[in-house]
């Protein structure tokens, strides 16, 4: 089975796949894993009514509203990069993810 | 967990539904309660005694009769939600004591549709969500600042959930992403592994 491996930044310790062998379990070392995914420096986008919104991890507030998913798309990135670290998660409508850039 | 801290979650399991059910576990996780969801352990055992046994476990119950209708043209109407509704108002009008503290919580896709499928039920107040998760999230929100299941200063608006919903869904995505998990198994993720990981972010 292929593995799927993301530009993932951040995250501390274990980086070899620990999926259990016997099917999709989420397994103690899953969650541990998941526990330790370090989300300081990612932004997020996301669209809010008829807009996009761009936001810091941890932050409520919006940092900026765009009307366009690509200029929003395109300031995140350009603050990842200033910053030298993290990551862009773009969301859909139903609030799921759609990319991780 | 306690009585008191259950909540029986009746719904749809399927795909289109995925989306609304986890920010609908998202939410209770979130509120400090347990959602409790019908999945049979062994196909030895009956799915309705399951269900039978999570009402008789569960002071607060959410019941979404938003998929009563035929999957495709030609198909009947599915009938196993208003069904597991009855049975849980049923144990509230008719129980001992404890049944008698439960309280339902009562979603519907759109406004008053349910006066047309299941019209015995007019009169009570449902709550509609427009298939969206976050006026879903809205909706149960409310429900928790009325029902006195805990002080209103502490129910969280609705934006401070929905971006804590939003963080932790990247949490869990990247953190699955990095165990090994492909992108269709996460999509695929079962509601009960989805719960599993979710808890370890809050």
């Amino acid at each position: 089975m292929s593995v799927i491996r993301r530009k993932v930044s951040g995250v501390k310790g274990n980086s070899t796949p620990v999926k259990s062998v016997d099917g999709n379990r989420v397994s103690a070392a899953v969650v541990r894993i998941i526990k330790n995914v370090d989300t300081q420096n990612w932004i997020y986008v996301s669209p809010k009514q008829n807009t996009w919104t761009i936001r810091k991890d941890g932050a409520h507030r919006v940092m900026r509203t765009y009307k366009v998913k690509s200029s929003a798309v395109s300031a995140a990135k350009r603050i990842i990069n200033i910053a030298n670290a993290g990551q862009v998660i773009i969301y859909n409508s139903q609030g799921e993810i759609s990319k991780v850039i | 967990m306690s009585f008191s801290t259950n909540i029986f979650i009746n719904c749809p399991f399927d795909k289109e539904y995925k989306p609304l059910l986890k920010s609908l576990v998202f939410t209770i996780i979130y509120l400090g309660f347990e959602p409790k969801l019908s999945t049979t352990a062994s196909s030895g055992h009956q799915r309705i005694d399951e269900i039978m046994n999570l009402i008789n476990t569960c002071k607060f119950s959410i019941h979404d009769i938003s998929r009563c209708e035929p999957l495709k043209t030609g198909d009947l109407p599915r009938f196993n939600m208003p069904y597991e509704m009855g049975l849980d108002i049923g144990c509230f009008k008719f129980g001992n004591a404890q049944m008698r503290s439960k309280r339902c919580l009562i979603l519907e896709k759109v406004k008053n549709r349910y006066d047309i499928v299941i019209s015995d039920i007019s009169g009570q107040d449902i709550k509609e969500h427009n298939n969206k998760p976050k006026k879903l999230v809205e909706k149960v929100l409310d429900w928790f600042t009325a029902n006195g299941a805990i002080p209103i200063n502490n129910v969280p608006s609705l934006s401070t959930t929905w971006t804590k919903f939003q963080d932790c869904n990247a949490k869990v995505e990247v953190g699955l992403a990095t165990s090994g998990f492909t992108a269709s198994e996460i999509k695929n993720l079962s509601i009960q592994q989805y719960i599993a990981s979710l808890k370890s972010t809050i």
